[in-house]
């Protein structure tokens, strides 16, 4: 390499002597030649768009690869690229890892994963509580989540890296517990028999056997308990996030971290069967910006993958979706925004012990152990007009004294007795049309796909997502995984996708 | 000129050899993405497992063959751990069961019976279960044997398994022991001693098994504060007698507020 760049470099130089009549062909004289003296350090002013001539020459020279002898960034994306996925997150680097797996031939596919954050501090993966759940009332999500459950089992098959330590997720296998009360009833028992028919290994408690099961509970006011016995619980999103992207690393994915602001696209009249005019745009090129600088990249590339989470509404607004001056389907915004949402940890003394399930109590509040030393977690979804402002992740304390600690301590007793040791905040990827997941192509942008939208639950759907989207690419369709009814359909005809109880 | 080869070849052998030992000593582009929960120790890795890694990166066969002999392995231990759907057809759960265990290597005892069935020298086991399929299984002696997950699902349809000894399975993980749970009603005996992928997060699922009387629990390495799991259990399960973990492993140096802070 070294060697090609001095032949660059010596071309180069050759080229500006010639320009240059008073230089007699040595180098030392060259540069000290009374012309290049008087226009003061003309060559170095000129190397910077010499190289970049020399570039374009090459670029024109070897289409369609980007080889080149002068490494400018090395933190710079590849020029091309068949696959750009935006967003780094759990999400992303599991599509990137089925992408890369399901490809037919080695290196088939170039993909270029560009996240923002490279120390992952506001990544909505990292401050997850990594629950995972069949406890769901759409068999999509049952089952996205039963295969979520047997990679994580395997995840030693899928994701190990030669010579490197096995994976372990900190899988707590300490299952869900639901309540219901008597309003809530009715939904637990038929939401328990659709779970049952698909294959998820939940019981029905009634509030003696809840008391007879877990003695520290406070059964009044509840109606109807359901318990998950398997493949249920909590593990390190962290940890998931690493190994998929150690692996997809491994398998040759491009990691990049840079701020994807714009697209360029294309646009193409097209006419429906009915005589409509229609607009499809395609993705050209995906603009990506390095942190802390000015310089960008543009990626040409043929697929774009949106899997920005909370911030997925702004990327698809950058390719023109939700623009209010159009009448047809392109100004209908992409439903995801960010919400905020607290995490507490707190320490309690007498609080339950090792039979400690997930809980979720009927006021919607939320309970898990962490570690054995009486540590727990907990939270709350706040209303809907109390919604916190999502400008910056900062705590609100009062909100836990408020309104969490209440309804905590009336179900476990034991919980008054505690004391908050530290918190954080969260982004969910909040679909505030049905609250579940987007899954599949746009119609009228059509090499844009999402995979967003999950509002809490994308974690635990990771690798099946990553898997129904690498099979929507490469396939065509949905090979494993129905989850058609996911897509992009249902809201323009306003059919929701409603998940009841939903937390 | 002959001078200027010489030096041309020789940069060039150097170049080759650099190259050489920096793909021996350097790290790998995805050790980059290091994981926080785990403290960062120092990778002590063989000189022969990094030839490995050099050629397994350098050329493509080497990387099929090392994938594909990871992938044949895999196979194998799903093969042995396949549901005996065929013979629980026809011969019932309790032969399936038995099945399973004698070909995995283990031993079985069936309920009123004093004798014990194991696989002979052969690696055959006499025809005669076939008088069994309607006494119920009552112990499983499966030690050492590659028991997995999948493989417990013959095991969990038994429905008056009293003594199940897993000890020194090596694939015996939390997940199997979150699928014991169906196994609740019966069992009284459980052995987990030397498995070495079983940790305190798989040990907080044996809550559901109510009849418990007796748990072996020696030699697990993969277990934090040993003495403090078994305080915790023995308040889940009250009439249970846990083996293999003394307090004293508490009372020795980790107080209860070091184990605290540990777990914050």
């Amino acid at each position: 390499m070294a060697a090609w760049r001095r032949t660059a470099f010596r071309l180069l130089t050759a080229c500006l002597f010639r320009r240059n009549p008073v230089s007699l062909g040595r180098c030392a004289r060259g540069f000290t030649s009374s012309k290049a003296l008087r226009k003061g350090n003309d060559f170095f002013k000129d190397l910077e768009s010499e190289m970049k001539k020399f570039h374009e020459k090459l670029v024109t020279a070897l289409p369609g690869s980007d080889w080149t002898p002068i490494h400018r960034n090395l933190n710079l994306p590849p020029e091309r690229a068949d696959i750009v996925i935006v967003g780094g997150g759990v999400m992303g680097w599991a599509i990137a890892y089925w992408l890369k797996k399901k490809e037919r031939i080695r290196d088939g596919v170039r993909v270029v994963v560009v996240e923002r954050d490279p120390t992952y501090t506001q990544a909505s993966t990292v401050l997850s509580v990594g629950g995972i759940r069949q406890q769901f009332s759409m068999p999509e999500n049952i089952h996205m989540s039963l295969f979520s459950c047997y990679f994580l089992r395997n995840i030693n098959e899928y994701l190990s890296v030669m010579n490197e330590d096995p994976i372990d997720v900190q899988f707590n296998h300490a299952g869900y517990l639901f309540l219901a009360s008597e309003n809530g009833a009715q939904v637990m028992e038929e939401n328990y028999h659709i779970q049952r028919r698909e294959g998820a290994s939940v019981v029905l408690l009634s509030p003696e056997q809840l008391k007879k099961k877990f003695p520290w509970i406070n059964t009044e006011g509840v109606a109807l308990a359901s318990y998950g016995l398997e493949n249920e619980g909590w593990f390190d999103p962290w940890i998931l996030l690493n190994a998929f992207r150690k692996k997809a690393i491994s398998m040759g994915v491009y990691q990049c971290f840079g701020d994807v602001t714009g697209f360029k696209t294309s646009s193409r009249e097209m006419v429906t069967a009915s005589g409509e005019k229609v607009d499809f745009k395609r993705i050209r090129h995906v603009i990506v910006q390095m942190p802390n600088s000015t310089e960008y990249q543009p990626v040409e590339c043929a697929l774009v993958v949106n899997a920005a989470g909370a911030w997925s509404g702004n990327v698809a607004q950058m390719a023109g979706i939700g623009d209010d001056s159009r009448d047809d389907i392109l100004s209908m915004p992409v439903p995801v925004e960010p919400r905020k949402r607290y995490v507490y940890v707190f320490h309690s003394p007498e609080g339950p012990g090792l039979d400690m399930p997930f809980l979720i109590d009927n006021s919607g509040a939320y309970a898990r152990r962490e570690g054995l030393g009486g540590n727990y977690l907990g939270g709350q979804s706040p209303t809907e007009d109390g919604e916190p402002e999502v400008s910056n992740l900062e705590v609100n304390y009062d909100f836990f004294t408020e309104n969490v600690w209440p309804n905590l301590a009336n179900r476990i007793p034991s919980f008054q007795n505690l004391k908050v040791k530290s918190a954080w905040a969260g982004y969910y990827d909040y679909n505030t049309f049905d609250q579940n997941g987007i899954l599949g192509i746009h119609p009228l942008v059509n090499n844009l796909y999402f995979a967003t939208g999950f509002s809490g639950h994308g974690i635990q759907q990771a690798p099946a997502v990553g898997r129904a989207i690498a099979e929507l690419i490469l396939d065509g369709n949905f090979q494993t995984l129905d989850l058609t009814n996911l897509g992009f359909k249902r809201l323009f005809v306003g059919e929701k996708m409603l998940e009841r109880n939903i937390v | 000129l002959i001078s200027v080869k010489l030096i041309v070849k020789f940069t060039f052998l150097v170049q080759v050899c650099r190259q050489a030992s920096v793909h021996l000593w350097q790290r790998a582009p995805w050790r980059d993405c290091t994981s926080a929960t785990r403290p960062d120790r120092a990778p002590r890795i063989s000189f022969r497992t990094r030839v490995l890694q050099l050629l397994y990166n350098r050329f493509y066969d080497i990387e099929y063959l090392v994938n594909r002999s990871q992938s044949l392995r895999n196979w194998s231990l799903r093969r042995k751990n396949a549901f005996h759907g065929y013979t629980r057809e026809r011969y019932g759960d309790n032969v399936a069961a038995a099945c399973y265990i004698l070909n995995l290597g283990g031993g079985i005892r069936f309920s009123g019976e004093r004798e014990w069935f194991w696989k002979n020298q052969l690696g055959k086991f006499g025809g005669d279960l076939n008088h069994f399929r309607e006494i119920p299984v009552e112990e499983v002696d499966a030690k050492g044997t590659p028991i997995t997950y999948d493989g417990l699902n013959n095991l969990t349809l038994l429905s008056s398994l009293r003594t199940l000894d897993l000890s020194n399975c090596p694939h015996v993980d939390d997940w199997c022991l979150s699928r014991l749970h169906t196994l609740s009603e019966s069992l009284e005996e459980l052995s987990l001693s030397g498995c070495k992928k079983v940790s305190d997060k798989g040990l907080a699922t044996l809550h559901h098994l109510k009849k418990l009387k007796k748990l072996e629990l020696f030699d697990l390495p993969h277990i934090s504060n040993p003495g403090l799991v078994c305080i915790l259990l023995e308040e889940v399960m009250p009439e249970c007698e846990i083996l293999g973990i003394d307090y004293s492993d508490v009372l020795k140096g980790n107080s209860l507020e070091e184990i605290n802070k540990q777990h914050s």
